[in-house]
């Protein structure tokens, strides 16, 4: 890996730059399924937004179609075939099921941090068209809907909707809170990784861990640790 | 809403079931298929009776429920196996003994679904429940050594992470508000956290962690972990002795 130098400096400030997540979907259209079921479960343990995973969706999209006219095309009246279809369909089934999961998972922290989604650059970047254009439409409606259901009546000063009001950094918008603590499986050997200013733990491949969100979020973005 | 929010604590037993139906088994299948089964997630050679073929366990349950298959009980499944992975787990209390990530998941559909394909089923199914109580008060022990920055716990299950799910991460996150350092570098470095304007408003869990069970956490501590400063550790007993 071409960056393996610089992560063993991973920084706990979190920069992370779109231009910076390597483009690691699988390469063999065979691992779609398991990469979109590992992308789910990271899904439903992160607590911010992650890469949409655009191209093996893409691929599934298709291979879903294609699998669909396969099972049309077997012959009822034939036991063996019967089977395979059946077989065939429960797998359709399944699949279907951690796609839609992983939609909706996605499309609640949308709705949950639907201003911070839209206003955070690289956040707003792990975003699919789909979920852009949602995530857009759903802010003005709920600004609309606030807005005239009683924001109108209160003073002009109070009608902000995304205004840090509080000192101390409390804003209005919320976000994820990145201090979570997460349990996640190592998926590959790492080596010495640092957590914070003081902490510094070994990582090998199928250990499993506590950490707290942030620590770990760089080598999350590389999947080089899956989420549980 | 777009996810219920029973959905919103992690994965559910019955998800991590299906996670686990995506484990390989042995099977002998009763059927002949003729042709290699094109799935989408992957090509599996064709099904021949009395012939060894590794399947995902939910075509090994489908194909069972019509009476297509036997199933092969995995090597860690045998009566030796088990009794062999109970007295380790009883000897060592440290780590956890070695068991595939889905044992639970696997153990209790296999017992649900071919009991007869299980030699001694009720041992079997006697020798798990020991085990899983044996682990269980292990990884309740673990909550002593919940340190500030990590904790480690190789070769637990996935199941089992579930139980402890919800008190664990709570309590790991209290701790590290009560962490002064942690103060003192959050308010030093707050240039650097800036950028990801992440306030106090993670303090909000709006009841993301449900109850779990919390009333039954005793024991000693006996992890190795990080180094825990002693006021921390000092909230553990305390609440420690709190719950009990």
């Amino acid at each position: 890996m071409s960056d393996d130098d610089d992560f063993k400096f991973a920084d706990y400030t979190d920069r992370i730059s779109a231009s910076r997540e390597p483009d690691v979907e699988a390469i063999d259209p065979a691992g779609d399924v398991s990469h979109l079921t590992q992308a789910w479960v990271d899904e439903r343990a992160a607590p911010e937004l992650l890469q949409y995973q655009e191209q093996c969706i893409k691929r599934l999209l298709v291979r879903i179609e294609e699998q669909t006219l396969l099972v049309e095309e077997l012959d009822p009246r034939n036991d063996t075939s019967v089977i395979l279809s059946i077989l065939y369909q429960t797998e359709l089934e399944r699949v279907k099921f951690v796609l839609r999961s992983y939609l909706r998972t996605r499309i609640s922290k949308i709705e949950r941090f639907c201003a911070y989604v839209l206003s955070d650059g690289p956040t707003r970047k792990r975003l699919s068209r789909a979920e852009l254009h949602y995530a857009e439409n759903y802010s003005r409606a709920t600004r609309q809907h606030y807005q005239n259901s009683f924001l109108s009546s209160l003073p002009q000063s109070l009608q902000s909707q995304d205004e840090a009001v509080f000192s101390r950094k409390l804003s209005m918008v919320s976000q994820p809170s990145l201090d979570e603590a997460v349990f996640c499986r190592i998926a590959e050997d790492i080596g010495d990784y640092q957590l914070d200013e003081d902490e510094t733990v070994e990582l090998e491949k199928g250990q499993i861990y506590i950490f707290k969100y942030r620590s770990v979020r760089t080598l999350l973005h590389r999947r080089q640790i899956h989420l549980i | 809403m777009a996810l219920p929010r029973h959905l919103k604590n992690g994965l559910t037993p019955l998800e991590i079931e299906f996670l686990a139906e995506n484990e390989l088994i042995e099977i002998e299948a009763a059927i002949d298929t003729r042709t290699d089964l094109e799935l989408l997630s992957g090509t599996l050679p064709a099904l021949k009776p009395l012939r060894t073929n590794t399947v995902p366990l939910w075509m090994a349950i489908s194909l069972k429920k019509k009476h297509k298959c036997n199933i092969r009980v995995p090597a860690w499944m045998t009566v030796e196996a088990l009794t062999k992975t109970l007295k380790e787990e009883e000897t060592n209390d440290v780590r956890f003994s070695y068991m595939p990530y889905h044992y639970m998941e696997i153990a209790q559909l296999l017992l649900e679904n071919a009991m007869d394909d299980i030699p001694s089923a009720e041992a079997t199914r006697t020798l798990l429940k020991d085990l899983r109580e044996a682990r269980q008060s292990k990884a309740r022990q673990g909550v002593h050594a919940l340190g500030e920055s990590y904790l480690q716990m190789d070769n637990i299950g996935l199941m089992e992470i579930n139980e402890i799910r919800p008190f664990f991460t709570k309590a790991f996150f209290e701790i590290q508000k009560l962490r002064p350092a942690a103060a003192g570098n959050n308010s030093n470095n707050n240039n650097a956290y800036d950028y990801d304007q992440y306030g106090n408003s993670g303090l909000s869990m709006d009841g993301r962690y449900g109850g779990g069970s919390m009333a039954d956490f005793d024991g000693k501590a006996s992890y190795s972990s990080s180094t825990v400063p002693e006021s921390s550790r000092r909230f553990q007993s305390t609440q420690g002795s709190r719950m009990n």
